[in-house]
């Protein structure tokens, strides 16, 4: 028998002491795949409008939004993502964009902690699909 | 044991297609990768669910495309 089932999902890292390593392993995955993807850079601080630098966890700094789009996680696990000036619709890309791969990265984790075999079947940004075989 | 085709679109939502389990199993097998995506900060809330007749998971397999057609 088959099923397919779909879900709406939440992300929020898990910050607990024994699986924190985890989620921030996703994380850092993810901003990389973003970063190659974007042809950006990862740095630590975005700029404000005034050139002021802002710390930030992970910031991705590329043509479009040289000043950086900063991505933190709140105290409750929570995905930020902060910018300053008129970086609103790239800064929403980047969020839709980070929240599919996101997801992506976690169920290739996890499957292959089933000991699946994951292939990626098609990546772009419309559509993710992998393959998982035992 | 089975495959899991796993769909991500860009609204975020995720579809898992499992092919070729035998019985229920696929329903522990849910179960189990939710508790592990847990772990990876990912929360697969209760959607909807599928079952498929054996003539459609052939069909899912076969299409050439790759993709799911129900």
């Amino acid at each position: 028998m088959s099923h397919i089932a779909e879900y709406k999902t939440d992300i929020k890292l898990n910050l607990g002491m024994r699986n924190s390593s985890l989620s921030l392993n996703v994380l850092y995955k993810t901003i990389k795949i973003l970063a190659e993807e974007m042809k950006a850079d990862i740095t630590n601080y975005i700029e404000t409008s005034t050139v002021r630098k802002e710390m930030c966890m992970f910031s991705l700094r590329g043509k479009g939004f040289e000043r950086g789009i900063g991505i933190n996680i709140g105290l409750g696990g929570e995905i930020h993502f902060t910018y300053y000036g008129e970086y609103k619709e790239i800064a929403e890309d980047i969020r839709k964009s980070f929240e599919q791969k996101y997801k992506a990265v976690a169920l290739s984790f996890a499957l292959k902690e089933l000991n699946y075999g994951v292939d990626v079947v098609k990546e772009k940004r419309d559509e993710i699909i992998l393959s998982a075989e035992v | 044991m089975g495959r899991i085709k796993v769909h991500i679109d860009k609204t975020g939502k995720v579809k898992l297609d499992f092919i070729g389990f035998r019985g229920k199993s696929c329903f522990n097998e849910s179960d189990k990768l939710k508790e592990i995506l847990a772990k990876y900060g990912l929360t697969l809330k209760e959607g909807r669910i599928i079952e498929l007749k054996q003539e459609d998971s052939l069909k899912v397999e076969n299409n050439e495309e790759g993709e799911i057609i129900l």
